[in-house]
Parts: C-alpha cells; sequence; structure tokens
C-alpha cells in the first residue's frame, strides 16, 4: 500500500500532531488504543495502512508517526494522555535541552546532536513500508525546534529519499498569539528550506486561527486547544482523498501533480466550512450552496489572505457525507462562473471536486478547500515586514550568531522569500491574451549552491515562458 | 548507519520503478471498476463521471513518473561511470538496466 510516514515536531507540531492521529483514529473506527471498534463500515478500514502499521498479531493499528523534540515537556503530555496507548513508545525522541525560540539551535546546535537518532527511526519505518510514498511533518515556523530542527529533518529526508514526496503542515507564526519576537526570523529561516525541499506546505495561519476564533466563533481569548481543534478539522480535511478509496488526489504525488504548477509555488491556502467551536456540533446542517459559499469566503481560510487579492492557479475542492455529486459539481460550476476572473485562465480545468461519503466527527457534511492562490504571498510580505524591521537593526542576531550562523544566511532567506513572492505576483498578472513578446518572463530565483545532491525539487523550474499557454501541462517535481 | 551516495541512488531508482507498477495496477482497477459502473443502469450518471476522473488522475500522473524515472536513471548512471569507491555495483546496473527496459516500453 501506499503508506507515508509521519513526524511531529517542537511543542506545536506535536499537539497539532497528536490532535490529528486522535481525530482520523475516530474517522477510521478505531479506539484511542488503535483497536478496530465492532460494526465500523469497510470503506472506513481499506485503507488504513496509509497512516498505521498493523501490529504482527493483525488485533492493533500503530500510527506511522514519530514524535520528535528537544524537550521531553510535550512528549510526556501526549504519552500521558488518553492516547498513551496509542504510539509507538521508541518512535519517542526527545533531549533534556531546549531550542529556546532560536531556530539556530534546532538547525545547527542542539537539534543536529539529536538528528541521527531521528534518522534512524525513520529508516527504520521506511524500510517496513511496501510502497512509501512520502513523508508529512507538522511544525511551527516561528518557534525553535519544529522550525529549525524540523526544517533540518525535511533537508535529511530529501537527501536520503530524493524521489519520495515531502508534505508539510506548516504553522505561519503570528504577533496576534505570539510566544517570542524573534518569530519572524525564525519563519523567514524556514521558509528558505521549505521553498527548496517541500513538495507541498499546507500553510497554517495563527493570525487566521485566532481571527476565526474571534470572529467566528466568538471566542474572546482562544486557548491553543481551540486553535488546535481548527487546526485538526482540516488536516483531516486534507488528508481525505488520502485516507478513504474512490478518490481524486489519492496520494501526495497526484496531489503534487494536480496543485503544483511550478515547483516552488506549492503554498497551499486552506480553508474548511462549516467552522463550529470546541465540542459544538453544528445547530443545522448547511446545504451544498452555503458550504460552497463559505468554503469560498476568506473568512474560512486558514490563512490571513485575501484570494480575492490574488488569482487562484489551482484549486482542489472536497465534499464529505451525504451530498449528491451533481449539486456539488453544479455549485462548483457557478462558484467559477461568477468569479472566473479570480481563476488563471492559462490552466484550464484547474478546480478539481471530488465526494467523500464518510462525514467528518463533529457534523453531518464538510466541505474542505485547498487553492494555490497567488494572495498567499501576504502572509510571506507580513514575515518580510516584520523581518526587515528587526533585521535593519540587527536586533536579536547575537542569538544565533553565537550559534555559529553568519549573517549571510539571514540575507540569503530573506532574498529567496523575496523572489517566491515575486513569482506569486508575476503569475498574477499573466494574462493568455497578451501578445506572447511582451509577456515578462517570470524571472527565476537563482539556484547558486542550492543544489543538494538528488534535489529534484529545486534547480530545474519551469522557465515561465516555456509554457504553452493553450496547454499548460502542470510540472510535478 | 546512514547509507552510501550509491545506495541511496539506487534506492531512489529501485523505488520510483516499483511505484509506476503500482500505478499500472491501479489503473488496470480502475478501468475494470469504470466498466462495472457503466454497464449498471442503476449507476448516477455522476458517480461514473466522477470514478472516469479518479482514472484520468492516474493517466495524468505516469508521463511525469516516467520524466522522473529517467531523470533518477541518468544521475545513478553518471554516478557510476565515475565511480572509484569499493562498493559493488550491480545492483545499481540492474536497477538502470530494469529501468531502461521500462521507459523503452512505456515511452516514445
Amino acid at each position: 500500500m501506499r503508506e507515508i510516514i509521519h513526524i511531529s515536531t517542537g511543542q506545536c507540531g506535536n499537539q497539532i500532531g497528536a490532535a490529528f492521529w486522535e481525530t482520523i483514529c475516530g474517522e477510521h473506527g478505531l479506539d484511542l488504543n488503535g483497536n478496530i471498534l465492532p460494526n465500523v463500515d469497510p470503506i472506513m478500514t481499506s485503507k488504513l495502512n496509509v497512516y498505521f502499521n498493523e501490529t504482527s498479531s493483525g488485533s492493533k493499528w500503530v500510527p506511522r508517526s514519530i514524535n520528535v523534540d528537544l524537550e521531553p515537556g510535550t512528549i510526556d503530555a501526549v504519552r500521558n494522555s488518553k492516547m498513551s496507548g496509542l504510539f509507538r513508545p521508541d518512535n519517542f525522541i526527545y533531549g533534556q535541552s531546549s531550542a529556546g525560540n532560536v531556530w539556530a539551535k534546532g538547525h545547527y546546535t542542539e537539534g543536529a546532536e539529536l538528528v541521527d537518532s531521528v534518522m534512524d527511526v525513520i529508516r527504520r519505518e521506511a524500510e517496513s513500508c511496501d510502497r512509501l510514498q512520502g513523508f508529512q511533518i507538522s511544525h511551527s515556523l516561528g518557534g525553535g525546534t519544529g522550525s529549525g530542527m524540523g526544517t533540518l529533518l525535511i533537508s535529511k529526508i530529501k537527501e536520503e529519499f530524493p524521489d519520495r514526496m515531502m508534505a508539510t503542515f506548516s504553522v505561519i507564526p503570528s504577533p496576534k498569539n505570539s510566544d517570542t519576537v524573534v518569530e519572524p526570523y525564525n519563519a523567514t529561516l524556514s521558509m528558505h528550506q521549505l521553498i527548496e525541499y517541500a513538495s507541498e506546505t499546507f500553510c497554517i495561519d495563527n493570525e487566521a486561527l485566532y481571527n476565526i476564533c474571534q470572529r467566528t466563533l466568538k471566542l474572546t481569548q482562544p486557548s491553543y486547544n481551540d486553535l488546535n481543534q481548527l487546526v485538526s478539522s482540516v488536516m483531516s480535511g486534507v488528508t481525505t482523498s488520502l485516507r478513504y478509496p474512490g478518490q481524486l488526489n489519492s496520494d501526495l504525488r497526484k496531489l503534487a501533480v494536480n496543485l503544483v504548477p511550478f515547483p516552488r509555488l506549492h503554498f497551499f491556502m486552506i480553508g474548511y466550512a462549516p467552522l463550529t467551536a470546541m465540542n459544538a456540533q453544528s445547530f443545522r446542517s448547511l446545504s451544498v450552496p452555503e458550504l460552497t459559499q463559505q468554503m469560498f469566503d476568506s473568512k474560512n481560510m486558514m490563512a490571513a489572505a485575501d484570494p480575492r487579492n490574488g488569482r487562484y492557479l489551482t484549486v482542489a475542492a472536497l465534499f464529505r457525507g451525504n451530498v449528491s455529486v451533481k449539486e456539488v459539481e453544479d455549485e462548483m460550476y457557478k462558484v467559477q462562473l461568477r468569479n472566473s476572473d479570480y481563476f488563471v485562465e492559462w490552466i484550464p480545468n484547474n478546480v478539481q471536486t471530488s465526494v467523500c461519503s464518510v462525514p467528518p466527527k463533529n457534523s453531518d457534511i464538510s466541505a474542505t478547500f485547498i487553492g494555490n492562490s497567488t494572495s498567499i504571498k501576504e502572509l510571506f510580505q507580513r514575515i518580510d515586514k516584520q523581518f526587515v524591521a528587526m533585521f535593519r537593526k540587527k536586533a536579536f542576531l547575537h542569538w544565533y550568531t553565537s550559534e555559529g550562523m553568519d549573517e549571510m544566511e539571514f540575507t540569503e532567506a530573506e532574498s529567496n522569500m523575496n523572489d517566491l513572492i515575486q513569482e506569486y505576483e508575476q503569475y498574477q498578472e499573466w494574462r493568455v491574451d497578451e501578445d506572447d513578446e511582451d509577456m515578462d518572463a517570470v524571472e527565476q530565483h537563482d539556484y547558486n549552491n542550492n543544489d543538494i545532491n538528488g534535489d529534484y525539487n529545486g534547480g530545474e523550474a519551469v522557465e515561465a515562458g516555456d509554457v504553452d499557454a493553450d496547454k499548460p501541462v502542470p510540472e510535478e517535481f | 548507519m546512514a547509507p552510501t551516495q550509491l545506495d541511496i541512488k539506487c534506492k531512489a531508482l529501485e523505488r520510483l520503478v516499483k511505484e509506476e507498477s503500482y500505478y499500472q495496477q491501479e489503473l488496470k482497477e480502475q478501468q475494470q471498476h469504470v466498466d462495472t459502473l457503466k454497464k449498471d443502469t442503476k449507476v448516477d450518471p455522476y458517480d461514473l463521471k466522477k470514478q472516469v476522473e479518479v482514472l484520468e488522475d492516474t493517466e495524468r500522473l505516469l508521463p511525469t513518473l516516467y520524466a522522473k524515472i529517467r531523470e533518477f536513471k541518468e544521475n545513478l548512471q553518471q554516478y557510476i561511470d565515475s565511480y572509484e569507491g569499493e562498493e559493488d555495483l550491480h545492483e545499481a546496473k540492474i536497477a538502470i538496466t530494469n529501468a531502461d527496459e521500462l521507459l523503452a516500453s512505456h515511452t516514445n
């Protein structure tokens, strides 16, 4: 089968990772010890081995999850939670120090000391897979461990498994819900790595989560639990097509072929409807038209960027529950017709719709949205602005240089992120009706010496001018 | 133990070739599924349409996979051409032969 190896790194990564596993156990008829509950619909268990290993006795399913942190606290909490019997004990790997919210410690010093023992476990898991499709990692970009060590792991995995897919669930920091002043540094340094090594990144923007809690769910002081509840809904949503049979985008490679027209532009805006507060059932079932409308609404996006300030390169929408395929198709068609200017015309059929009959836990029907929108650049512009403000004064830089980092790496990371922003802007302005001669070729990032052996993600981006406007072939990496 | 460069490149190519056979199998099964649905007059035409799209999803992927197999094969070939170490190159050569045969039968 097509196995995925999941890696949680850092405090945030482990918390949202745990929430993800709890949610998908419920959606596949498993109790929190990994036992199959009686009378479970076979559709729920038919693709269990994408995320779970079956024990040799065949009685229990164990998450193919590796939990990594530089300090023991969060992992201890997971081990002592109601899920204590779920995970494989020797897949918990943690240090006794801390990255202290400094990317350099996670990437170069503290994290580098722990990384080999993590790679050993990853190799062991990979060897027991029949047809490994790839990896997924949950982490935040603002702290030290998830961002620094998380991206170190990503680059190490890409080095050793250059042909496998790398998906990331990356939490983007926001000053509205901030742990530390150096978040913009950590996020920019992480982005530099994600641009080069990740195949697909699901952006989970803390700013948007915070806004959703306050404005839609009316929680004045949202807790991390409230935010994590939202994250687990959307993580369950975007992985639905991987977990149930008969779906479009049924694996990470297909998802990339369909959604990533240019290798560097793999940062997805994700959305979910209906949005409900923790432990609350929605009061009534929504109709398909209501779900469709909400799903495309910027208020339902887990990224604080307005899609109406950009254009969609590609979109995948997934409805769950007992809905009519015809009604879904009709509604989706109407949205595209009414908003045709917001979808690039040079990728025909760039909206895919699918339906999965298994509903999520807390509502009868739901919709998940994955969009490759050029407006995602607003997130990176926000981080860049905060980065520049501090970097200009070289504030807090000694936290990094004392770990052996050079200022140059900051400059390079920022310039790579800026190039990404510009690429989004240029593709956004692209129109087929313009004369080919006048069409500015999108300037590509200079991939100087980033070419780590076997990394086919970078180094060979599609030349914008080479894309035939009539027949663009989505490039896979 | 960290694997060597040769190991990494060889395993990557082997995995890709194996993955292709999985997609061929998937294609065959999905085609049969679609054929069965077509014969069933009670099937909602929209459900059938979706399953045809699922079939096309795999068809669309295959060319990108062949391109990738070619890339990794050439990379491994170059590596062993200039290789001066002690490791046995037998497995790598078999992997390249298998990839060549696969590409010859599915491209052009």
